[in-house]
């Protein structure tokens, strides 16, 4: 079916999202062995890759089927599954248990009712401010870009950027664990207040306390994925260049996004800005390329274990053909660098920031017994130049290291980058005084 | 969309008629096909019908998506398919007997070539019927065991467009597995429908459970909730859109 393919197949959902959901009974070792085969035959039967990355898939689950048996708490169960489907070393598979056994987990980005507005990121090996949403609580405090946040109800984020280190990551996959880790404890209860320390832009030692509100957006489902808060922003920046940003990719944000771009459509410039935005799902890419081009084009190609589905878009009457940059940073993952990568590529727009983490493979999310979930992938994604952006993100076209002094001396250094890079192609295609032959 | 194509496949060919007992006689493609006509309502049935309107439920349980597929059919080739998925609002598509279309998150566009080509051809009202015409051959590629039971395996070949692949149940001479490849922008997709039950209505029997398989990785679930036989069709609904709907 070309909806349920087009759709469905190219689901590449966000990474390590949980479901919250009420405490769950304590797992017999029959229902233990139970979601262990069903985890293990979803990667056998579904996995695009039939030699599945490398792996001998078969002889990983004669290691790992023994110790379930061993395991003694379902935390550590669900960690025993997610540590067998590491072995593949590929993004997009994971085991979603039914209750926040990953509060243990500190990779798990936990979705709260409510939250306080902030994003912050390792930055100089530091938990640091990097952006404030407007009309939250956070926007109304005294903080800040480029402020050091200390503690959190207490709890330093000293511990946790030291648990993540001590990983040797690369640096990229340590500046990602540690925000979506430490987003988890930006939130909580709507109405309820958050405690926070910090070092402001003098370096001094101050304290915030901070009310969880309602996350920006409206929730929307998609599936077996939890609900997500999803918007749309837009608005004209000074030098007459459009800014559209959107948080996620769920299909209710497509009109949205359609709209603002038309509205800004007299612009010199426009600025896609999706930065932290975890990706969603993949058929929304194309409707937006299609927005930038007058023709038909691809995105890139993404190969099941039988066939391969293009991510075809079909350009628009009236498209926005002026200067395009997109942006992103170390959060934008999946469906998001499939549109960055790709348009780059096509060379219709530059990008701006930190490169992404290359975690780009189409995936489902499934729903097994016992309320678990699992994200498994069954595709792999290349570009229109047959580039797999797995393991290797889209690299800027303009990098922009964030580090404190730039925060705090301009609150968005990427943005100013990519509004610069705006005003420089447009002085470069401004006919020069000598050949417009005025004197 | 391919499962529209699915369902209307279905619903055009199974028109019905109580079954009969069949001798074990050796018979050709052109006998079984003739058998199925007799099974599932005979030719003067299929003749009067001149509308056609079908609507199921969508399932994909895996991934806990559902919604409606609507479709309306009119001799001799026009159809309409509609989508209702809450994830992902309405997609259609249609054929007014020159012009295939699809609208969807993409837009609103013309099919051509072998997506236009399969689209038309599936838009046959009387395809059981009209096979010779359609088809530039039709392959008895032999019996076989399904499920226990024998059925017979029918290649349809059209002058253009991707082969379908039938399975008649050797007793019954009804459809019980399909296999077709569809075209699209986005790529060739095989796919894989197995009717595993049929309703009586008005005396005629139409597959009124199905499952799809798309690939490896998709299979979904229709359930017909209501077919209705010659009810007034307006041919408008047929033609495609000026524009999208939500604009371009």
């Amino acid at each position: 079916m070309k909806f349920s393919t087009g759709l469905l197949k190219s689901l590449g959902a966000c990474a390590l999202l949980l479901c919250l959901g009420s405490v769950a009974r304590a797992e017999s070792l029959r229902d233990r062995m139970e979601t262990f085969d069903l985890v293990w035959k979803r990667v056998q039967e579904k996995h695009y890759d039939p030699k599945f990355n490398g792996v001998d898939w078969y002889a990983v689950r004669k290691r790992y089927a023994p110790r379930v048996k061993t395991v003694k708490t379902d935390a550590e169960f669900y960690g025993l599954l997610n540590q067998m489907l590491g072995e593949l070393k590929q993004s997009h598979f994971g085991v979603i248990p039914p209750l926040a056994y990953l509060m243990q987990d500190e990779t798990a980005a936990l979705v709260h009712d409510g939250d306080v507005g902030l994003t912050v990121q390792l930055v100089e090996g530091q938990a640091v401010v990097t952006q404030i949403e407007s009309g939250s609580s956070a926007a109304e405090s005294s903080l800040k870009p480029g402020f050091v946040i200390t503690s959190v109800g207490g709890k330093s984020p000293d511990k946790l950027i030291a648990r993540i280190k001590a990983r040797k990551l690369k640096p990229i996959e340590e500046r990602f664990q540690f925000r979506y880790a430490f987003r988890s404890q930006l939130g909580g209860a709507i109405d309820s207040k958050l405690k926070l320390g910090y070092l402001d832009g003098e370096g001094k030692p101050q304290t915030v306390e901070l009310e969880c509100r309602k996350p920006k957006g409206e929730m929307v489902k998609f599936g077996y994925l939890p609900s997500i808060p999803a918007f749309v922003e837009s608005k004209k920046l000074p030098g007459n260049i459009g800014y559209v940003r959107l948080n996620i990719f769920m299909l209710p944000l497509l009109e949205p996004v359609k709209k603002a771009v038309a509205e800004l459509h007299d612009t010199d410039g426009m600025i896609l800005d999706i930065r932290g935005n975890l990706g969603g799902v993949g058929m929304m890419a194309p409707p937006i390329a299609s927005l930038f081009s007058p023709q038909r084009g691809t995105l890139g190609t993404m190969k099941m274990r039988t066939g391969e589905m293009r991510f075809v878009f079909f350009g628009e009457d009236n498209p926005y053909m002026k200067p395009l940059v997109v942006l992103t940073d170390e959060g934008s993952v999946s469906t998001s660098e499939i549109l960055a990568g790709s348009l780059q590529e096509n060379k219709r727009a530059l990008t701006a920031g930190s490169a992404t983490p290359g975690m780009v493979l189409p995936s489902y999310v499934e729903r097994l017994p016992r309320g678990v979930r699992m994200q498994y992938v069954i595709a792999d994604f290349k570009t229109p130049k047959g580039i797999l952006l797995e393991g290797r993100g889209v690299q800027p076209d303009i990098p922009v290291t964030l580090t404190r002094k730039s925060l705090l001396e301009q609150g968005d250094p990427i943005l100013n980058a990519a509004i610069a890079a705006i005003q420089k192609q447009n002085g470069a295609n401004q006919p020069s005084a000598a050949n417009s032959g005025a004197k | 969309m391919k499962t529209f194509r699915m369902i209307l496949g279905m619903g055009l060919m199974t028109l019905p008629l109580l079954s009969q007992a069949q001798t074990a006689a050796k018979l050709t493609a052109e006998q079984i096909l003739d058998k199925y006509v007799a099974a599932t309502g005979g030719r003067a049935a299929y003749e009067k019908l001149k509308t056609l309107t079908m609507n199921s439920t969508l399932t994909i349980k895996s991934q806990g998506i559902s919604g409606t597929v609507e479709m309306t059919a009119k001799a001799p080739n026009k159809v309409l398919e509609v989508a209702n998925l809450a994830v992902a609002g309405t997609s259609k598509q249609g054929f007014d007997g020159k012009t295939g279309w699809s609208q969807d998150f993409n837009g609103l566009r013309k099919m051509e070539g072998t997506e236009l080509a399969d689209f038309a051809r599936r838009a046959q009202f009387n395809e059981p019927l009209n096979y010779k015409t359609i088809y530039s051959k039709i392959v008895l590629v032999g019996k076989q065991k399904m499920g226990g039971k024998d059925v017979y395996v029918i290649k349809k070949i059209p002058k253009t467009g991707n082969a379908t692949t039938e399975y008649y149940d050797a007793k019954t001479f009804l459809i019980v597995k399909m296999e077709t490849v569809s075209e699209t922008p986005q790529g060739t997709f095989p796919a894989q429908t197995l009717i595993s039950e049929y309703k009586t209505v008005d005396g005629l029997k139409f597959p009124s459970v199905m499952q799809q398989k798309i690939g490896t990785v998709v299979t979904i679930d229709l359930r017909f909730t209501e077919i209705k036989l010659n009810p007034p069709v307006d041919d408008k609904i047929f033609a495609m859109p000026e524009k999208a709907e939500g604009g371009k």
